[in-house]
């Protein structure tokens, strides 16, 4: 097998506590993407 | 390996806590309930949490071993939304969880699950996450090879519900060692998968007339023809009754005390109460699949014509367990071919496999419909092949090339990921070969020939790449010299990747391999330049790894159909001395 431990561990975070460096951003666009599946959920509610 | 979910591990009575990102459809949803529950099965102590969609919350509440089931914040109003969306993270941040997988596929919701795995602490992630850059990357090589083929309309042989198995498997053996050794005996679906809340069964249904065997129908998915098929099963086999599932109309539904509609917006319980008392599910692509899968209701599964005349992506999400039927049709189902199919399947118990599908297609004077349709079956692989699901053809047009193309891609990902392989030698021997199939291969081995010797040229490149790099310690200083030299180097990698996608676009199915390529470039890690060679370098490792696989069986495939002197001890007396 080439494919090394690494590869197929994922991602180890050596620090879990520390957030992203773009937080506010994420959620702000979390926000965003809940909001317009929403929306699109209840415009197809209402196509049918 | 010291890492720190291994030292959670190692501390006594503290299980492991897992968090499955789950933001697809409800399909996606039921077939990750299957992979963890063999996942549960082999590493008992884990607990696991689930972050799905609203419409996941009701079969997921359902499953006893899931600790709980969360859902994203509902009802947002558009003033107030990143506050409410900040509030229902605080409390999540400080569960640390050891693993986070994020099992969302690639639809709508795809960008969401990335986002919020990026943003729910965990010390050992998987799956797809946003990158600072903004984009989104993959944590580990199974998201990749996701992206790369099975999201990437390659068709290859490990369905979903394996592939996201594996990925949680490997992990968590990297990390939390071996399973207990007796662990994951057991078959993962059962009639009892899911607990019930309401024990009361509706009253059409226990009304229903009695001494039937039952099929529930998906409406959802039913071809336009459904109800011939319904009015012939119903004619010719007097025991038999059919219930309506599932949201839509069927045409021209027959009149028939023994068909009952279920109402459209049924709860779990009706619908679990009525799948325990079937005996089959007819449906196409629905979440009533799995939902079937999970509670061991044989499936009589149809797929229409993909974007090529009988591709395999339905083998990806296709019904999960033993002795499914498929009936993949060339053109518009058909209810004939659909009733041949089920009744000889319907029967097996009768014949016991005395009489051959095409026998029983003979019978019912059809056999011409096989030259439009093909047929399989699912079986469970031991883990000596391999474990998962496949589907084997029992009858209808064969594909040779594709299917061979697509059990070798396969074998690819499973020598990348696995490090296992079935023996060549036993797998060349169920091939069925043809002259259409060796004219196939041998074109195809000149492609395989040209690409092994461009990515044989780019792994020294990105050799030498790393060597000119990791000579520079500081970065951005470096002699002209040097300088020009990774230049050079890079250019070169770029020509051969570009000349790779030339030699592709000749030969299609070998893009395949430059969509891995690419997903792993695109999934770079490293911030220095040597790194960056580095993992080019382990790129090009795998590419070379899946061409000499290639390389083997094209090679194994012509050695087969050459003719070859038997020994005189093999003679048959006659002095023919030449076989194949």
């Amino acid at each position: 097998m080439v494919a090394d431990i690494e590869l197929l561990q994922g991602k180890i975070i050596q620090d879990p506590d520390q957030r992203p460096k773009n937080t506010l951003q994420l959620v702000e666009e979390l926000a965003l993407e809940i909001l317009t599946a929403e929306e699109l959920a209840v415009a197809a509610q209402e196509a049918v | 390996m010291n890492t720190p979910v291994e030292t959670a591990a190692q501390t006594p009575g503290r299980p492991l806590e897992l968090l499955i990102v789950q933001l697809g459809t409800l399909s996606e949803v039921l077939r990750s309930l299957m992979a963890l529950k063999a996942v549960k099965q082999l590493y008992p102590s884990t607990r696991v949490r689930m972050l799905v969609r609203s419409e996941g919350v009701d079969p997921v509440s359902r499953v006893e071993w899931i600790e709980e089931v969360m859902t994203l914040p509902q009802g947002l109003r558009r003033e107030t939304a990143i506050q409410c969306v900040a509030t229902w993270l605080g409390p999540v941040v400080d569960r640390r969880f050891d693993i986070l997988a994020n099992w969302t596929g690639k639809g709508a919701t795809a960008r969401m699950a990335s986002i919020a795995t990026s943003l729910i602490p965990a010390i050992v992630k998987l799956g797809d996450h946003v990158r600072e850059d903004t984009v989104q990357g993959s944590f580990d090589a199974w998201s990749m090879y996701r992206h790369a083929w099975s999201q990437g309309g390659v068709e290859q042989d490990i369905h979903e519900t394996d592939l996201v198995t594996t990925q949680l498997l490997t992990a968590l053996q990297i990390h939390a060692g071996e399973p207990a050794p007796d662990a994951g005996n057991h078959q993962v679906t059962s009639r009892y998968f899911f607990k019930t809340v309401s024990l009361v069964a509706p009253d059409f249904w226990t009304q229903r007339p009695k001494g039937l065997k039952w099929i529930a129908i998906s409406a959802t998915s039913a071809p336009a023809r459904m109800s011939e098929w319904m009015e012939r099963v119903l004619r010719r086999n007097p025991d038999y009754g059919m219930v309506v599932v599932g949201q839509g109309e069927i045409r021209d539904l027959p009149d028939s005390p023994r068909i009952i509609r279920l109402s459209e917006n049924v709860g779990w319980d009706t619908i679990l109460s009525v799948f325990s008392q079937c005996s089959w599910l007819c449906s196409g692509p629905d979440p009533m699949v799995d939902l079937a899968s999970l509670v061991n209701l044989r499936v009589f599964y149809s797929t229409g014509p993909e974007a090529r005349e009988f591709g395999l992506k339905w083998t990806e999400t296709g019904p999960y367990g033993n002795g499914h039927v498929v009936l993949a049709s060339a053109n518009e189902w058909d209810p004939e071919t659909a009733y041949a199919t089920w009744s000889y399947y319907q029967s097996e118990w009768f014949h016991k496999n005395s009489l051959t599908i095409q026998g029983h297609f003979d019978h019912l004077g059809c056999n011409r419909l096989l030259e439009t349709a093909q047929i399989y079956k699912s079986r469970i692989r031991p883990s000596n092949e391999g474990g998962g699901v496949c589907y084997e053809q029992t009858a209808g047009v064969i594909r040779e090339f594709e299917a061979w193309i697509y059990r070798v891609r396969g074998q690819m990902a499973r020598a990348w990921f696995c490090g296992w392989l079935p023996a060549l030698d036993q797998e060349a021997t169920k091939l069925t070969l043809s002259p259409a199939l060796i004219k196939r291969i041998r074109s195809l081995q000149d492609s395989v020939q040209v690409i092994s010797q461009i990515v044989g040229g780019a792994s020294i490149t990105a050799r030498e790449l790393e060597t000119l790099a990791s000579r520079n310690r500081v970065g951005h200083l470096m002699t002209v010299e040097d300088r020009e030299a990774i230049e050079a180097c890079g250019k070169k990698l770029l020509e051969m990747e570009s000349l790779i996608g030339r030699v592709t676009r000749v030969e299609p199915e070998l893009e395949c391999l430059l969509k891995w390529y690419r997903q792993r470039i695109h999934n770079l890690e490293s911030q220095t330049l040597s790194g960056m060679a580095k993992e080019t370098l382990q790129a090009l490792d795998l590419m070379i790894e899946g061409m000499d696989l290639l390389t083997a069986w094209t090679t194994k495939t012509l050695e087969l159909a050459r003719p070859r002197v038997l020994d005189s001890s093999q003679k048959d007396g006659r002095g023919q001395g030449l076989t194949n």
